[in-house]
Formats: C-alpha cells, sequence, structure tokens
C-alpha cells in the first residue's frame, strides 16, 4: 500500500514538473496566450453510483444498530399489507457544461439524474402488486480548478452546489385508485477532491468525490475551442 | 482518433453496465403474516392495562391511604402520589391536587373499596396528557377518554376480591370500558399493579388522528379508528421487563374505521409467553417476550 502511494505520489510529481515546464517554457518564450492553446467550453457524460442519492431518499437510509420496530398508528391499520421486494437503480447520470474563466479556473452547471425502482409484493400471497418508484434529479451550478493542466492530461479538483428534486410514484396492479405522485426538495451537491481527464477534443474521465453524482464517476466529453480549433490537431 | 472514440465509448460502456442495474437495497423479509393482528392485540393491551395502571390504581392506593394509620399517611401519599397531595373536598369526597390545580376527585360514598356496597367514582378532566406513551408503541393511544370530564366508576362486585370498573367517553364517543378486576393474591390490594390480577369484560377505543383546525379551534379528524374487544377468558396480568403485560388468557378483537372496513383478530394465549393470532385466516404462535413468530400453523 505504502509502495503504491509512494508510485502515486513520484508520477503526480513527475506529471506536475513537466507540466510546469511546458508552461513556464512558453511563458518565457513570449508563446501564444493559453486561451490560444487550450481549451475553454466543455461538454461531458458521467456515470456514478447512486449510493448518496438512495441515502438521502431514504431508499437506503443509514442506520445504526439493530432494525428498530417501528409500531404503525390505528389508522394504517387498513393499508395494503405489503413489502417492497430488492431496490435497483441503473446509476446516478450526470450531464454537465464548464466555461475555462482562467487556465485554473473553470466554472458551469451540471444537471443529474438517479432513479431507483422496487417491485411490491402482497404480504399473505407473496404475489406482485405493484411496484415504486424514486427519481432524483439535480440541478447544479459547479466549479472546478485544475491544478495541473497539459497537452493531454488534467487533474483537477471541484464542488458543485443546487437543488434536487425528489419524485416519488406508485403504481399497484388491478387499482383504480388513484395513488398520488410525492416530490420534495433536496439541497445537492457534489464534492470532487480529485479527477483527471485525458484526451485532446474527445476526451475521458474519473473522479472520486461524495455527492449526488457519486462516490466514483466516469464518462467522456468533447473540448470545444472558439479561437484556435487547430490545438486539437497539434 | 476513431480508435481513441471507440475505445471511450467501450470504457463508458462498461462502467454503465458495471453502475446499472445494481441492487442498492435488498428486499424486506415478508414478515410474519399476523403481524398486524399482533399490532391490534398489542394497542388493546397496552391500553387497557395503561387505563388500570394510571386510573382504576387511584382508587385501590387512595383506599389503601384512607385506611392506612395515621402515622403511615404520609409515607403512602409520597410514595403512590408522588406528584399530587390528598385532600378532604367534603364528606366522603376526596381531591388530588397538583399544586393549585385538581388533578383527580374521588367520591367514596363514605365507604372503602371493600364494602361490598362501594361505589367509587373517580372523575377527571381530560387532557391530552393522559395519553398512554407505552414504551416503544407511540402510536398506541387511545383519544376515547382526554376530551370533557371523565367519570370512572369503580363497584365492587359480587366476590370479595372483584371489582367492576365502567367509564364512558364523553362528548358523544363511542368508546366505553366496562370490566372486572379479579385480585389474585390478596382479598383487598393495596394497589393493583403491585399484585396478581385478572380482566374480563368489553370495551371500545376510539382512535382520532389528524387534527383539523378552522378558525383556531378543532373542527374534527382526518382518522377515526375504533377498536371493539371481548375478552372471553380472563387476562391475566404480567411484569415484562418492558413493563406491564398480559400473560394469559383470550380475547376477540374488531377493528373498524370510517370506511367501514373492519378487520377482525382472536388472541389466544397458550401457554406462559406464547400467543397465538388468527388473522385473515392464518394462524400463528407469538412469542410475546421477544414479539418474535415462533410457530406457523
Amino acid at each position: 500500500m505504502k509502495k503504491l502511494f509512494l508510485m502515486c505520489a513520484f508520477l503526480t510529481a513527475v506529471l506536475f514538473a513537466g507540466a510546469q515546464n511546458e508552461v513556464s517554457a512558453t511563458a518565457n518564450d513570449d508563446g501564444p496566450d493559453w486561451r490560444t492553446t487550450m481549451p475553454r467550453h466543455e461538454f461531458s457524460l458521467g456515470v456514478g453510483d447512486a449510493y448518496w442519492p438512495a441515502i438521502i431518499t431514504g431508499v437506503n437510509p443509514i442506520r445504526w444498530g439493530d432494525p428498530w420496530y417501528e409500531p404503525i398508528s390505528p389508522a394504517d391499520w387498513f393499508n395494503d399489507e405489503t413489502y417492497h421486494g430488492r431496490w435497483w437503480t441503473a446509476g446516478s447520470y450526470s450531464f454537465s457544461y464548464l466555461f475555462r474563466v482562467y487556465k485554473f479556473l473553470w466554472l458551469g452547471a451540471e444537471v443529474s439524474y438517479a432513479n431507483f425502482t422496487s417491485k411490491v409484493f402482497d404480504k399473505m400471497t407473496d404475489l406482485q402488486v405493484g411496484k415504486d418508484a424514486v427519481h432524483m434529479v439535480s440541478f447544479m451550478s459547479k466549479i472546478r480548478f485544475s491544478f495541473m493542466n497539459t497537452k493531454y492530461v488534467t487533474l483537477y479538483a471541484g464542488f458543485s452546489l443546487g437543488a434536487g428534486v425528489e419524485i416519488e410514484t406508485y403504481k399497484r396492479n388491478n387499482s383504480t385508485e388513484f395513488l398520488p405522485t410525492e416530490t420534495q426538495w433536496h439541497v445537492t451537491g457534489q464534492l470532487t477532491p480529485f479527477g483527471v481527464k485525458a484526451g485532446k477534443g474527445f476526451f475521458g474521465f474519473a473522479e472520486i468525490g461524495w455527492g449526488y453524482k457519486g462516490f466514483g464517476v466516469i464518462g467522456f466529453g468533447y473540448h470545444f475551442n472558439a479561437k484556435n480549433k487547430d490545438i486539437f490537431k497539434q | 482518433m476513431k480508435t481513441n472514440k471507440i475505445y471511450l465509448g467501450l470504457l463508458f460502456s462498461a462502467m454503465v453496465l458495471l453502475f446499472a442495474n445494481c441492487t442498492i437495497r435488498e428486499g424486506e423479509m415478508a414478515g410474519a403474516a399476523t403481524q398486524r393482528g399482533y399490532e391490534i392485540y398489542k394497542t388493546c393491551e397496552s391500553n387497557t392495562l395503561y387505563f388500570i395502571d394510571n386510573k382504576v390504581d387511584i382508587c385501590f392506593k387512595l383506599n389503601a391511604w384512607l385506611e392506612a394509620d395515621s402515622s403511615l399517611k404520609d409515607l403512602l401519599e409520597d410514595k403512590w402520589f408522588p406528584n399530587y397531595k390528598i385532600r378532604k373536598m367534603s364528606d366522603g369526597m376526596y381531591g388530588l391536587y397538583a399544586g393549585a390545580d385538581l388533578a383527580y376527585s374521588i367520591e367514596t360514598g363514605n365507604l372503602p373499596l371493600s364494602d361490598p356496597s362501594a361505589q367509587w367514582i373517580l372523575s377527571w378532566r381530560g387532557t391530552e396528557r393522559d395519553l398512554p406513551n407505552y414504551y416503544d408503541r407511540p402510536y398506541a393511544l387511545t383519544t376515547s377518554f382526554i376530551q370533557g370530564t371523565q367519570e370512572l366508576h369503580v363497584d365492587h362486585a359480587d366476590s370479595t376480591n372483584s371489582w367492576h370498573v365502567t367509564i364512558a367517553g364523553a362528548d358523544s364517543s363511542e368508546a366505553f370500558l366496562d370490566l372486572n378486576i379479579v385480585a389474585l393474591s390478596r382479598l383487598m390490594p393495596q394497589s393493583l399493579i403491585d399484585d396478581d390480577f385478572t380482566v374480563t369484560g368489553t370495551g371500545k377505543y376510539d382512535f382520532l388522528e389528524g387534527k383539523i383546525w378552522k378558525d383556531g379551534e378543532l373542527a374534527g379528524w382526518t382518522h377515526h379508528t375504533c377498536l371493539s374487544f371481548e375478552i372471553k377468558e380472563p387476562m391475566q396480568n404480567f411484569f415484562a421487563y418492558e413493563g406491564l403485560t398480559w400473560n394469559g388468557g383470550k380475547v376477540d378483537l374488531e377493528a373498524s374505521n370510517e370506511n367501514g372496513e373492519k378487520l377482525l383478530v382472536n388472541a389466544e394465549f397458550k401457554g406462559p409467553y406464547n400467543l397465538q393470532i388468527t388473522y385473515k385466516d392464518k394462524v400463528q404462535i407469538w412469542n410475546v417476550n421477544t414479539e418474535q413468530v415462533t410457530e406457523i400453523f
């Protein structure tokens, strides 16, 4: 583990040194401004695990110790006697746009979406009687600091903050009864202490973090550069 | 360039497959088929025993206080009524005061509860503070007896060690209790809950939930659930770790709501701690200590 950590530190140092050399060389030579050599617009699509949205929406709440006994109110005695099967998720998907304000600073916005579904079974017969779903959509503004900027590789950190809506839907078989959809608003966010992206025009990225996009996020994106399209051909 | 895009596409697809369609939470256990029936039984049990413990027993404790030597009266008052002071209001009439407020008044007719002709009346102004909060069952509340002035009648029944207890819900409530309590260890217990006793009889609880306010006043309730019970075989009290429970007897229960729906439950003890619950044609034995199903028929 220690060797691995040292190797990562060494590689990061080498990459960082390389980046500094390139930047200083450009500056000393009075080369072109970074705006013309580095992409300024970025779109990306990512997919991550959905553990945090599952915790926040109550699909998979954190519970300490043994499950507690939850008595029900007499008014609920006449509710359906059902139980949920396993909760499934297709992950947390995010789409973001970033604009490079300075060489190291990016500002933008992103939308993330996660959904969870579970079959509902009758307690007496064990037959499926319905399906419940929880959708979580987050709208967040985003800031990114790219602390290493090379031609192919960028290392960065950042965070997002915004609002999200949780939508719960209920469906029951053979039921004409209207089952209302429930909505609830949340403050949403994503902290990304470390991210790496590699590529020129098209690029791939990977992030570790904490929030509505996931603890781990991976995806791809595309850079746009309004001033110098030739940078991707170099 | 084209190869890179293909690699990126393959990588992304692999990640989607990795994250997608995974289980975020394992399915719930179906639970006991008679769980709802057990809940209904426990609600009846906790409410009835709360009522005996917190209301009926006031009469027995006051009776013991009246019959005690004057040298012991202060001791008994502190032991059994730590939050109240006993005051004689008039001939045969006593009051339990919390500070300057009259919490309970007890009409004894100048006869001790052990007298065959005894007819005591315990009166109080019902408040929500009277609701039982029975350890981990905060919903096991009856709102039947919290409105208006309540009158509990404790009459000596035919046999020397039994008492007839009745109360009717005030303010047009359908709730009532009509119970016979038999002391098993002594002819005249000083306090019921310190003794072994059985309960028979019938009763009905009203559960009013979800207050509707109009112009700052209570205009109604969103839910109205009733729970009727009829004890078929005497229910025997038992002191469990969690408090007073039943551990013997047989009772039929019927829950109904404002929509005319009904649930029928039969609860019968088949031995110490073993309670057989019959609910929706399912029969299961519950261990009342562990609250787990031990046997399924």
